[in-house]
């Protein structure tokens, strides 16, 4: 008989292709023609696209975080800014226009210097930074800045063995100068504080506010040990930052305008 | 040995006749659920000559199946599942092949093999085209072991009235 193959060789290249082709027309003439069958279908399918569809709403939801994140952040320095004004405002008798103005801005590159940690956010002159202005990170005091450029700016962290931070335990009764233990990561200690304060492991240190470069009240370091000095009056303090410093992603760049001119004036007049 | 085109022709039409008009008409109350069928069409893809070219075969499959829906008014069900038996039917085969291999004009059937080669054959075969075709009729894998419990009823059923046809009509 002609169709019978003579070789013993009997697999064909087209057999896979011929086979799923009418399979492909039978399911499609079971799912058509047969009404049991046709609503199994249907709602598999059904099934099958919400699954997808819920996937992709997922997925573009991550997508669209990243611009709800720059929303929240443009957001909070405006609240920053707010809170700050109003601050000054109880300070300073006639109030100008503002005080306080703050910069949102992201850090692009984490830096170990000589003598210390550095941080680079991607703001810089063209969006109104100077130097020495305040830099505040998620949660509680980053650094200041120490060098600026058109689109980009160097923050020198507390992390750093030229920085230190007056801080105060009780919101402004007494102070204490916060210094970095150098090249031991988010460790500082605090002088200056008598031991009849009553502190205690876990307590908020707090900015002071006497310099114009942090606004007061800002958290800046939790005590992590305490001892008492034997021939000293002092406490002697560590303390960890909030969040560790170099783990921050955005940055709050403060500039206090009116004061920096006031600081030009009073410096001028020496 | 007589003209083999003839015999495929008549034994073609002869399973054709008596899936319709003679096993299709008995009821069998086993089981509401688990209900078997008795298949004697896909004989015909089984009985075919060993090196028969696939395509051939899986066309042949899907006319008796399409041929048997559109009597029953399951379009497609009996198609799928005897196109899908014709496919791997060479597996079967190849799988079951002695030492020497066929001869190259061998029919794997009882006048060409013992009865207990042909009665594994087509019991493979067969179960394989049981297993597509509740698939296909129930159209879910979730009952798959109501599916599995029919076959396995329908495989042994069918076995014993294809084996009887075998032997009633030699090739």
């Amino acid at each position: 008989m002609a169709w019978i193959d003579k070789g013993k060789e009997n697999k064909n290249r087209w057999n896979l292709m011929v086979f799923l082709v009418l399979e492909v027309l039978c399911v499609t003439l079971v799912v058509n023609t047969n009404k049991n069958q046709k609503l199994i279908f249907d709602n598999s399918i059904s099934i099958f696209v919400n699954n997808i569809q819920s996937r992709t709403s997922k997925l573009q939801g991550y997508m669209k975080l990243e611009g709800a994140i720059d929303s929240l952040v443009e957001e909070n320095a405006l609240l920053i800014e707010e809170i700050n004004n109003l601050k000054i405002n109880t300070i300073v008798t006639e109030r100008p226009e503002h005080y306080c103005r703050v910069v949102a801005s992201r850090i692009i590159k984490k830096d170990k210097g000589k003598i210390g940690n550095f941080v680079v956010i991607d703001k810089g002159q063209d969006s109104g930074i100077k130097v020495g202005s305040g830099v505040l990170g998620e949660k509680g005091v980053i650094g200041i800045v120490s060098q600026t450029s058109k689109n980009f700016s160097k923050v020198m962290t507390l992390m750093h063995k030229e920085a230190s931070i007056s801080v105060s335990p009780n919101k402004g009764k007494n102070y204490g100068l916060l210094r970095w233990v150098p090249w031991h990561e988010n460790l500082f200690t605090i002088d200056e504080l008598p031991n009849y304060l009553p502190l205690d492991i876990g307590d908020t240190l707090y900015s002071s506010g006497y310099s114009t470069i942090f606004p007061s009240d800002m958290p800046v370091a939790l005590i992590s040990s305490l001892e008492k000095q034997q021939d000293r009056d002092k406490w002697l303090i560590m303390a960890k930052p909030i969040k560790r410093i170099m783990e921050n992603r955005q940055a709050y760049v403060i500039n206090y305008d009116y004061f920096t001119e006031l600081d030009s004036l009073v410096n001028h007049e020496k | 040995m007589r003209n083999r085109r003839s015999y495929y022709i008549i034994l073609f039409l002869l399973l054709v006749f008596l899936q319709l008009f003679l096993f299709n008409q008995i009821d069998l109350f086993i089981s509401d659920i688990y209900a078997p069928y008795i298949l004697v069409y896909p004989l015909i893809i089984m009985i075919l000559p060993v090196y028969t070219n696939s395509l051939i075969v899986m066309g042949l499959g899907f006319t008796i199946g399409i041929f048997i829906d559109i009597v029953m008014g399951t379009y497609g069900v009996h198609a799928g599942a005897s196109t899908f038996m014709a496919f791997l039917r060479w597996n079967v085969l190849s799988l079951m092949e002695d030492k020497g291999g066929y001869a190259p004009k061998s029919i794997p059937s009882l006048t060409d093999e013992n009865w207990s080669w042909v009665l594994l054959y087509d019991a493979i075969l067969l179960f394989l085209h049981s297993i597509a075709l509740f698939t296909l009729e129930i159209f879910t894998f979730y009952f798959f072991w109501s599916i599995f419990i029919k076959a396995l009823l329908t495989t042994i059923l069918s076995v014993i009235a294809v084996m009887a046809i075998q032997f009633l009509y030699k090739p």
